[in-house]
């Protein structure tokens, strides 16, 4: 039995090595900043701000915010919140410069699709470390959005 | 085990053994190649396979990176280690550990109610449900008997 968990912790550590050796020359590797992110437990009211879709609405209309759309861009082609722009998941925590706020301090919404998104979460504590300006993410998603019948558009 | 033209004794105790022998063997390097794809999926995107495995809830982003990382190489080395019979006992025993372990965050997600892709053998966002539960647990019950089978051939000295 000891000789099996011998050859067990061997390769397991085999791996582990192997992983972190790939994962540091892939160029989709996982970021470490991932890992930094704390995102877990309850949350505080100054890491992450929700925004009701109905108010996201209204500052749509009102052309005051900027809606940030993390999906592929391939999702975002098919379809998205008219006027949002695209910055995918995968960009924005290979390179948080992606990003640099905006001019004027206009509010910043960050949306994904599903109803409860941890990496629209994950993407709203990462601007809030590197910028000063009001960001939220869009509570219910881009799916509560359409499900309410509010408008989206297509990218040719 | 079903005999083939012939009567018992000796000869069908052999055949029994031949045909038990050839199952085991066909198990083995399926369940190889089926790693072997399943880890060169994942290593092609480690980054979408630790979404995958946050996506779970069972994790926080740490421990998904970690698992993102270091799972799919295991993958590949236990999908080697079945194929080449080296440490075999041992591959065999991680085989049903892994398997147990899919079929539990599979049952655990499905009973949440979670709307995730499975990313079980791919990451080709299928989603999780009964038929994902069954494939599961059908790899869990094939690498148990493997395992069985197996502890009995190629003990450790």
């Amino acid at each position: 039995m000891t000789l099996h968990i011998k050859k067990i912790l061997v390769i397991l550590f085999a791996g582990l090595i192997l992983g972190c050796i790939i994962n540091q020359f892939h160029p989709n590797g996982v970021p470490l900043r991932l890992m930094m992110l704390d995102i877990s437990g309850p949350p505080r009211s100054q890491a992450w701000t929700p925004i009701s879709t109905d108010s996201a609405f209204a500052l749509l209309v009102n052309r005051t915010a900027l809606f940030l759309d993390i999906r592929t861009r391939e999702d975002f082609r098919l379809d998205h919140i008219p006027g949002a722009r695209s910055l995918p998941f995968h960009t924005i925590f290979r390179n948080p410069n992606a990003f640099q706020g905006t001019d004027n301090n206009r509010p910043v919404i960050i949306y994904d699709f599903p109803v409860h998104s941890d990496r629209a979460v994950a993407v709203v504590r990462l601007l809030k470390k590197r910028n000063t300006g009001r960001i939220y993410f869009l509570r219910g998603g881009f799916s509560g959005w359409l499900s309410l019948g509010f408008p989206a558009e297509k990218k040719d | 085990m079903a005999f083939i033209g012939f009567s018992g004794g000796e000869k069908g105790l052999n055949i029994n053994l031949t045909i038990r022998t050839l199952i085991f063997h066909l198990l083995r390097i399926g369940f190889g190649i089926l790693l072997i794809y399943s880890a060169i999926q994942k290593l092609g995107d480690p980054f979408s396979f630790s979404g995958i495995v946050k996506n779970y809830d069972v994790f926080g982003w740490g421990v998904s990176r970690l698992v993102a990382i270091a799972f799919p190489p295991l993958e590949l080395l236990v999908g080697m280690i079945l194929i080449t019979t080296f440490w075999l006992d041992t591959g065999l025993m991680l085989l049903y550990g892994m398997t147990s372990v899919f079929l539990l965050i599979t049952a655990q997600a499905l009973l949440r109610g979670l709307d995730i892709s499975c990313g079980c053998f791919n990451l080709e966002g299928d989603p999780i449900g009964l038929v994902k539960l069954g494939e599961n647990l059908t790899f869990f019950a094939l690498s148990w008997w493997l395992f069985m089978t197996g502890k009995r051939r190629y003990r450790s000295e």
